[in-house]
């Protein structure tokens, strides 16, 4: 091929590819055009935690657009909103919140919304909730007594959750189709009933008398109460510490590991292998250390990504953590 | 060749004008969906670019030989050494918890650990990122740096006082966003989105509380005479003056300041001049003259003089842990601060034989919520103490530098 030829077809090349991408062009402005158009019209909710925003988008399914303000993997108690997000909150049809002291730094928006004529939810407090224990009895320290916002850990007040949430989608979102709403949350309220069942059949593994989530975490109060465990706090030793630990550094957990009378701790630690290692050391025996979902779903495809899939997951992990040798012990 | 470069802004003109189209959009209209999918400019407060959120606290130390220029980071969880900045001549080394300040003739250098925690109070994020040199301040090697979240503020010698951006040294920059109207005498301290000050008058030193601004505002009527030394604790922020300390916190929206006299005469040598304390910890210690320490209890606002051996350094976690005092036999040694008891001590940890004169370029004993670390320069060595057992040398780490000054982030 002559170099002039190469040339071209180059050209040639070139001008097929400039209509292509002004054709394109074209397409990408009818269509953002279009979309901002029928975005008017479109109703909306707005949810805060993105547990609550998997629950409420498989009540509302395409009636209506459902925002999510906290991402995958955040912590609902210290995510903030942009100054957009922030606006988008006070033109929402609906705002569906957690509450109970949850979303720590998005609530005063949800107060604003709701002063200037917003429909807002808090779900927590309509789900009966319960209040932490005492500190003593392994709750959080300065929240001894106050109502637990981690109502989610227990599948039937989610259900419950679930009535509550289309209700008030129906009574405040105009323009949704009322019975696709009752059908979506009819399903969800099935897919939870199933859920609470193979729980019940999974936690049967484990015997009665380990039963013991033995944890940093505050947020499986509902679970414990709903399936019959007991939480039993304890402090994690932080990196150094397991460098080289003495008794006293882990006390807390092996403290909380004797009295529970198991062997696993379910934790996040950045080094959960050296963790189990030094326990192992420090007790004698076999020792796991499990990490659960606790706060957030995960990204998709991450194990923990809808609020069913993260249930199970820790489920799982439980069960699997409970019962692993506990025939030798 | 000819294809790409031809194409290649026409690719780009489509993308950017998509993205017009796409934000324009979202700004104006209620698509929630498109809001959703662009939120990625309102991230979530746990997330840091750039930064890996850790389970626990990501402890390093930061350490210069001020004669060989050189300059380390050593990671207490991993244990590895990093190289960073050459700094010759430093006469101190500072902490904001993240920052290192190493203070020398020539400016004072600003250091990035990588390494630091974000308090919410309810629950603490942790963080670890990479480790850069972010620069110099131009300032006098007796300039003081204080630091919050958001501000930076650098005292020079001469008590003028300029005003940093603290999320731009996070990025990396040195960007100035204020310099104070007039002088202050010693360190102003960022604190509950003010500044604290001490205004020179007349024969006295008066608190004064700017707002980050550097406007003054409502302030406590209180004088500190010779103010040396500060802290911020959990109960606020502490100042040392000639006769006692000053506590100076924010209630309802108002400053108040509350005075913590010594209630004894207390020589002008054997005053506090300089707290050291675990961060955030309630219980300050500060070298009493040449053979005690001065344990200042916050919450119960008491003074305790601890009778020890010739002092070092000294430091506590508090909390019922032991006062750690470094003394001129090289040894660390434990004293219960209540009884004022010797309860532990360690083998000679130093190699050099050190004056009772704890001056910038002392060892220091730096404390976290579980160890201690004492640095012996001439040995080449910093030395883990686990202080809640009987000082055990948890670890200890070889240098390729000699370690004469050191601070501790990540915290």
């Amino acid at each position: 091929m002559s170099l002039s030829a190469a040339k071209q077809r180059v050209r040639v090349g070139v001008a097929r590819l400039r209509s292509l991408i002004v054709g394109l062009l074209a397409l990408v402005t009818a269509a953002a055009a279009s979309a901002c158009t029928t975005g008017e019209d479109q109703p909306s909710i707005v949810v805060t935690t993105n547990i609550l925003g998997d629950i409420t988008r498989e009540i509302v399914g395409d009636e209506a657009d459902v925002t999510v303000l906290m991402k995958p993997n955040a912590d609902p108690h210290s995510f903030g909103l942009s100054a957009v997000q922030a606006a988008e909150l006070e033109r929402a049809d609906l705002v569906v919140y957690n509450g109970l002291g949850l979303e720590e730094n998005v609530l005063r928006h949800v107060d604003a919304a709701r002063e200037s004529g917003v429909a807002t939810f808090a779900v927590g407090d309509a789900v009966d909730p319960l209040t932490f224990r005492t500190a003593d009895d392994g709750g959080p320290e300065e929240e001894e007594g106050q109502p637990d916002p981690h109502f989610w850990t227990d599948p039937d007040r989610v259900r419950k959750a679930t009535g509550l949430i289309a209700d008030q989608v129906i009574k405040h979102v105009d323009g949704v189709d009322d019975s696709a709403i009752h059908a979506h949350a009819d399903r969800y309220d099935e897919e939870l009933t199933d859920l609470t069942a193979w729980m019940e059949k999974s936690f049967d593994r484990i015997p009665e008398n380990k039963r013991a989530l033995v944890t940093n975490h505050h947020v499986f109060g509902y679970l414990a109460d709903r399936f019959g465990f007991e939480v039993i706090g304890a402090v994690i030793p932080s990196g150094t510490t397991l460098a080289s630990p003495s008794s006293s550094d882990l006390r807390s957990l092996t403290e909380a590991m004797e009295e529970a009378g198991v062997r696993t701790v379910f934790a996040d630690s950045s080094q959960p292998t050296r963790l189990a290692e030094v326990l192992r050391t420090e007790l004698g025996g076999q020792v796991q250390v499990v990490e659960l979902h606790s706060e957030s779903l995960t990204a998709k495809g991450e194990g923990a990504d809808t609020h069913l899939r993260m249930m199970r997951a820790n489920t799982t992990a439980m069960t699997d953590g409970l019962t692993a040798g506990t025939s030798g012990d | 060749m000819t294809v790409r470069t031809n194409v290649t802004p026409w690719a780009s003109a489509t993308l950017v004008l998509t993205a017009l189209l796409a934000t324009g959009c979202a700004g104006e209209k209620d698509n929630n969906s498109r809001l959703a999918a662009s939120s990625s400019s309102a991230t979530p407060h746990g997330y840091v670019e750039g930064a890996k959120e850790a389970a626990e606290q990501q402890s390093r130390l930061l350490l210069n030989d001020p004669n060989s220029g050189d300059s380390r980071v050593l990671d207490l969880i991993t244990g590895n050494v990093h190289m960073t900045a050459r700094v010759e001549g430093a006469v101190r080394l500072g902490t904001d918890g993240r920052f290192g300040y190493l203070h020398a003739s020539g400016g004072t250098q600003v250091l990035d650990s990588g390494a630091w925690t974000v308090d919410h109070g309810d629950h603490i994020h942790y963080y670890s990122a990479a480790i850069r040199d972010v620069g110099k301040l131009a300032v006098g090697r007796q300039a003081q740096v204080r630091s919050d979240v958001v501000v930076t503020a650098v005292t020079d010698e001469d008590g003028r006082t300029v005003l940093y951006d603290r999320s731009k040294l996070e990025k990396g920059e040195i960007a100035s966003s204020r310099t104070l109207e007039g002088t202050y005498t010693g360190a102003v301290l960022p604190y509950e989105e003010h500044l604290l000050a001490f205004a020179d008058e007349a024969r006295t030193t008066k608190l004064v509380v700017l707002d980050r601004k550097g406007k003054p505002v409502a302030s406590p009527d209180v004088e500190c005479e010779e103010p040396r030394g500060d802290a911020v604790t959990r109960r606020g922020v502490v100042l040392g003056c000639a006769d006692g300390a000053l506590l100076v916190r924010k209630e309802d929206g108002a400053f108040t300041a509350k005075e913590i006299p010594y209630g004894e005469e207390v020589p002008a040598k054997e005053r506090a001049t300089s707290f050291r304390q675990r961060p955030d910890s309630d219980t300050l210690t500060a070298p009493a003259g040449g053979d005690a320490v001065w344990v200042l209890d916050v919450s119960a606002r008491t003074w305790t003089r601890v009778d020890t051996g010739p002092v070092v350094a000294a430091n506590t976690a508090g909390e019922g842990s032991p006062l750690l005092v470094l003394e001129t036999d090289g040894s660390l040694h434990g004293y219960d601060i209540a009884t004022g008891k010797q309860i532990a001590r360690t083998k000679p940890l130093l190699t050099a034989e050190e004056r009772a004169d704890t001056d910038d370029s002392a060892p220091v004993i730096e404390v976290d919520r579980s160890r201690a670390y004492v640095n012996d320069h001439e040995g080449k060595k910093v030395f883990e103490i686990d202080y809640n057992d009987d000082l055990r040398i948890a670890r200890s780490f070889d240098l390729d530098i000699e370690p004469v000054l050191m601070a501790e982030t990540g915290r």
